[in-house]
């Protein structure tokens, strides 16, 4: 149980570390969704008032919660089932608390925006680079049909060794890789994995397929954000690289159903390494060619269309997916009726395949 | 070539597109053959409607001022419009009469506007 806090405790920290982080992940010339003409703005003293006030309340935030977890965690007696409800509780809790002083913060910076003299931002004008390089194209379609490789082994090895598949089959095992539930041999069994597979694939298609054209959040001229058409290929790679991990489980998962490999284990260690290895590099790639990179020229004034800073509402621009205004990666356009509705999809996908399990 | 567009213009933004793209021909920023943004790619990088590129990429196609090759998207096509020069000329004589008449009625002296013609033909043709 001691050990079980401890983890949830290390946890806990990472993402109150990420949470503070928040002002740092961002354009230097975007503070708290705001966007300015120069990077100058980083250093004047009335914004590091706000980042102050702002890291110190994320923190007053996560130790107030914390606080409350750990004085009911001894003042009761939770079993070990409660103790995670209660976590996972309080995580959300902090998540969504922590929007609070964003919001403030971006309120603050909007307002000192208006009396700090601004330079090279228009509200109107935006200029592209036409002809020439081609730099702004976003990774090849073509990648993505590293997706294919592992549903076709996967294919292919059960159509070779189906007769070998074992009549009894471990479906499913619980956290500690130990089987808990079998099912009897048959085709549809079998190829379980395997259509998990084919609609993961398919789903991440659509989304790398959507989130390659995504533009920077900061517009107005080709230098406003430089380099990031190599940053979003590296996201776009990345969307590869966690579909490609999610279809090598299911590929192990038929070598486990005809008895090539006894468990999970090594998969189970690996693949965490795997995708922090990839965070890793996002985070790099990041800094590299997001962060550090100078904006010069003319840069758009479009603090209207990020409502709080957060969330992008640009009814006029055919954008499905953009780069996030502060974080590593992208987000949605909410202006686009289509996204409500692809939303509402999942929702009713989710909630049905709830009802059917059970 | 650098293409300017002005969001809050009364001009519309397609109309914008396609003469900056003729400009940009006419001047020599954008050689024959060169191939343009993908609609897509254009369309998110301005953060407008993929149908307003569109239609600018079709005028232009209309005009024979660009190509639309399946494989290679929009291509550059500084040589395809020679054929409509009769059209043009029509057309051009029109817009050219409602720019006289006004520079009559303004006592613009003739002098001068062909001066402005003048001036215009050296600075585009000047940087070929």
């Amino acid at each position: 149980m001691n050990e079980l806090i401890i983890q949830y405790g290390i946890v806990y920290l990472f993402l109150t570390g990420i949470l503070v982080w928040r002002p740092w992940l961002s354009r230097k010339n975007v503070v708290f969704g705001v966007v300015f003409g120069d990077i100058g703005v980083w250093q004047r003293s009335e914004i590091k008032k706000v980042r102050k006030r702002f890291v110190l309340s994320c923190l007053g935030i996560a130790f107030l919660l914390a606080g409350i977890y750990l004085l009911v965690f001894i003042t009761t007696k939770m079993n070990e089932g409660d103790v995670t409800r209660f976590y996972f509780a309080t995580i959300i809790a902090l998540l969504l608390m922590e929007i609070i002083p964003f919001v403030i913060a971006n309120r603050s910076v909007k307002k000192l925006k208006r009396s700090i003299p601004q330079k090279n931002l228009v509200k109107d004008k935006i200029t592209v680079e036409i002809g020439g390089s081609n730099d702004i194209e976003p990774l090849s379609v073509m990648w993505f049909l590293l997706l294919l490789v592992p549903i076709i082994a996967a294919i292919v090895f059960v159509i070779l060794y189906y007769p070998q598949i074992p009549g009894s089959i471990a479906t499913h095992y619980n956290i500690k890789g130990i089987a808990d539930k079998w099912s009897e041999k048959s085709i549809n069994v079998v190829m379980w994995p395997i259509f998990s597979q084919i609609l993961l694939a398919g789903f991440m298609f659509v989304v790398g397929i959507l989130t390659r054209y995504a533009p920077a959040s900061v517009k107005g001229n080709p230098k406003a954000a430089p380099n990031y058409p190599s940053f979003r290929r590296i996201i776009t790679a990345s969307v590869i690289a966690i579909a490609m991990i999610v279809e090598l489980k299911f590929l192990a998962t038929e070598l486990l159903y005809a008895g090539m490999i006894n468990n999970m284990k090594l998969l189970h260690e690996v693949i965490p390494i795997l995708v922090a290895i990839i965070v890793v590099i996002l985070i790099i790639a990041f800094f590299m060619w997001t962060r550090s990179r100078i904006p010069s020229g003319t840069i758009l004034d479009d603090d209207s269309k990020w409502i709080l800073g957060i969330f992008y509402f640009n009814p006029s621009d055919s954008s499905i997916f953009i780069e996030k205004r502060h974080g590593i990666g992208q987000t949605i356009n909410f202006g686009r009726p289509v996204v409500w509705i692809a939303a509402l999809a999942i929702i009713v996908i989710a909630v049905l395949t709830h009802f059917m399990k059970s | 070539m650098l293409l300017t567009i002005d969001l809050e213009s009364e001009q519309p933004i397609y109309l914008q597109i396609r003469n900056s793209i003729v400009e940009g021909i006419a001047n020599g920023d954008l050689k024959d053959g060169e191939s343009l943004p993908s609609v897509r790619s254009l369309a998110s990088e301005l953060g407008i409607n993929l149908h307003t590129v569109n239609k600018a990429y079709h005028i232009l196609k209309l005009d024979g001022f660009v190509k639309i090759l399946r494989s290679k998207g929009a291509i550059v096509n500084a040589t395809g419009s020679s054929r409509d020069t009769n059209n043009f000329l029509e057309a051009a004589t029109e817009t050219l009469k409602n720019i006289v008449s006004e520079a009559v009625i303004r006592s613009i002296k003739r002098d001068q506007l062909i001066g402005i013609v003048n001036q215009l033909y050296n600075e585009i043709e000047g940087e070929n």
